[in-house]
């Protein structure tokens, strides 16, 4: 693998939604990350809190009628609002937003494995005097 | 019998050097590995050894690495075809074997089957009786002094009453002469009835000097059964090995061969698969053994015997845990030499064995010829308060005995740790004295020499006489 190529694969990983790549071709190994989504959010947004996983698992977002994720980009979230589940094998965690404000980020979609501790949406809090997205 | 299965990823759900150590197998077989870590392992050397690290939960072990639904979901989030459980944590619950199989993920260890029926104290007596291999004499349902006055007649004195419902203790009497076997024997009962509702006694021989001799088994589905040889596991403390070695060159060449076709017959006879540890009792006195338990899963000490045969267990794992059959035959098993292990564990030896976590604030290991070294740790590297307090394994390689010894020593005098408190200065000491040495020892011994008012007592530099002859 030349090494154009590994520049060129990682021009793609830029400009992809990936925060991670990981491949090897032949004894030629090729890894590389970028910060967390949360991270950029938090850059956007400096008063924005993360929802963070309370568990493992793989994420499935908690939908209004319609079908539209309650908790999506710019929409208004209250303590109580749920933001999804989160399936572990057989059982299923409720997470629910614990703050009230305005979604400006969501960082984990349908179906996303997610670890312990991983951000599921930025918030900005309704009472830090700012408001996030239009 | 299922075909075999390529192991591309693995889930290495552990912590510690055994993570470490999994990793690094997996790096010569060509297989990606994903570890669980808890928050507060995060910045581990196994989470920067692997390729991913995956956080599983809070540092506390019973929501992270004792959660059997996250290291499974871990294993499926992350793509993973193969679990490596490690020891320890959740290595001998059924329940994960169980979990896998379900979840389509190959579990790298007996069935779960086996795990339960072997975790069973007395059903794996049974199974050890049931297979030919010796069992420590005893009777388990006395319920009169008349059985009680016959089986002690049959099994000889010192002889131990435990309550037959349960454990911990209670109800247990230790009876040295004929003399005290009626007035042990009633007070056992009564406890036992207060305790536990139930006054059934278990008879037992006491084996007062024995030795921990424990057979390394590996075996595969299509039949191949094999033993790595023995390692002699007698220095403990309280029930947890301290030092580890082999062969068992203390224990008389015929009786170890047949310790050996024990451990091969038992797990013959349960159509064990991986790789499991039989161990046994020997008494120093009768010149007999006896079955104690099975561990289902790869063991600390393992070194011990990767050392002296050249076997990478945890690559022979792997490879009988894909559905292949082992390459190797009896035949090609040989132990070269004598290996000896010696646990470096962060407490505070001094103090009663207090767990002494914190930053170690300088690490300088020992020359690495005949060393291997397992660990974890590093200079800047803070050990967590939630775990066990094992730091590293020093295993050491001699020509016989004598070389292990003496390079033992030697290995554990240049090994430098600063910043927590370790028990290389106890470990120095144990191996100074001319009873590990001579092996004049017994699995009640370091307890013993450590009650010594003057075991702890401060000693002169090089005081060991193998430093002293390496320095020279």
């Amino acid at each position: 693998m030349a090494a154009s190529e590994v520049a060129e694969l990682l021009r793609a990983f830029e400009s992809s939604g990936f925060a991670r790549l990981a491949m090897a071709i032949g004894p030629v190994r090729v890894a590389a990350s970028r910060p967390l989504a949360s991270d950029t959010a938090k850059e956007a947004h400096p008063d924005a809190v993360a929802v963070n996983a309370p568990v493992l698992g793989m994420f499935e977002p908690a939908r209004a009628s319609d079908g539209a994720p309650l908790a999506r980009r710019g929409a208004d979230v209250l303590t109580g609002t749920p933001i999804g589940v989160i399936r572990v094998l057989d059982a299923l965690h409720s997470v629910t937003a614990g703050i009230a404000g305005t979604v400006v980020a969501v960082h984990a979609g349908d179906g996303a494995f997610v670890e312990f501790g991983a951000p599921l949406i930025s918030v900005v809090p309704a009472d830090a005097g700012v408001r996030g997205a239009p | 019998m299922s075909a075999t299965r390529p192991i591309r990823r693995l889930l290495v759900a552990n912590r510690g050097e055994i993570a470490a150590r999994i990793i690094r197998t997996c790096r010569g077989l060509g297989i990606e590995t994903v570890v669980t870590v808890s928050e507060a392992d995060r910045d581990s050397l196994p989470a920067r050894l692997a390729d991913r690290a995956v956080c599983i939960g809070p540092a506390r072990a019973t929501a992270s690495y004792l959660d059997i639904g996250a290291v499974v979901m871990a294993a499926i989030g992350t793509g993973c075809d193969a679990l490596h459980p490690g020891f320890g944590f959740l290595s001998e619950r059924a329940e994960l074997a169980a979990a896998c199989a379900k979840a389509g993920i190959i579990f790298v260890g007996p069935r779960a089957e086996t795990i339960r029926q072997l975790g069973n104290k007395i059903e794996a007596r049974a199974l050890a009786a049931a297979a030919g291999v010796p069992i420590v004499p005893g009777d388990n349902s006395v319920a009169d002094f008349a059985r009680a006055e016959a089986v002690a007649r049959e099994i000889g004195m010192p002889l131990l009453f435990k309550a037959a419902a349960g454990g911990g203790g209670r109800g247990m009497k230790i009876v040295r002469s004929e003399g005290e076997l009626r007035s042990a024997f009633e007070t056992a009962r009564a406890e036992a009835q207060a305790a536990f509702g139930d006054g059934t006694l278990y008879i037992e021989r006491l084996i007062s000097d024995a030795r921990h001799i424990e057979v390394q088994i590996l075996a595969d589905r299509h039949g191949t059964v094999l033993h790595l040889g023995e390692r002699d596991c007698t220095l403990q403390r309280r029930h947890q090995k301290i030092v580890e070695e082999g062969p068992a060159s203390l224990v008389p060449a015929p009786l170890v061969a047949r310790l050996r076709q024990a451990a091969v017959d038992l797990a013959r006879s349960v159509g064990y698969e991986n790789a499991g540890t039989v161990e046994f009792i020997y008494d120093q006195q009768r010149q007999d053994f006896f079955f104690l338990e099975v561990n289902t899963r790869i063991q600390v000490e393992h070194p011990v015997t990767e050392e002296l045969t050249g076997i990478d267990i945890v690559a022979e794992q792997l490879r009988v845990a894909a559905g292949a059959p082992l390459t190797l035959a009896q035949e090609d098993v040989r132990l070269c030499g004598h290996v000896i292990e010696c646990r470096i564990n962060a407490e505070a030896a001094e103090a009663g064995f207090r767990p002494a976590p914190g930053r170690i604030t300088r690490w300088k290991a020992p020359p690495q010829d005949f060393v291997r070294l397992d660990t974890h740790c590093h200079e800047g590297y803070v050990v967590p308060p939630f775990y066990d307090s094992m730091l590293a394994k020093l295993i050491v390689h001699g020509a016989d005995r004598t070389e292990a010894v003496a390079r033992a020593g030697a290995a554990l005098e240049a090994f430098e740790i600063e910043g927590v408190e370790t028990t290389l200065p106890f470990l120095r000491r144990l191996l100074a004295r001319p009873e590990f040495a001579s092996g004049a020892v017994n699995t009640r011994w370091v307890e013993a020499v450590v009650a010594e008012p003057s075991f702890f007592a401060p000693l002169p530099p090089a005081r060991h006489p193998a430093a002293a002859e390496a320095a020279s």
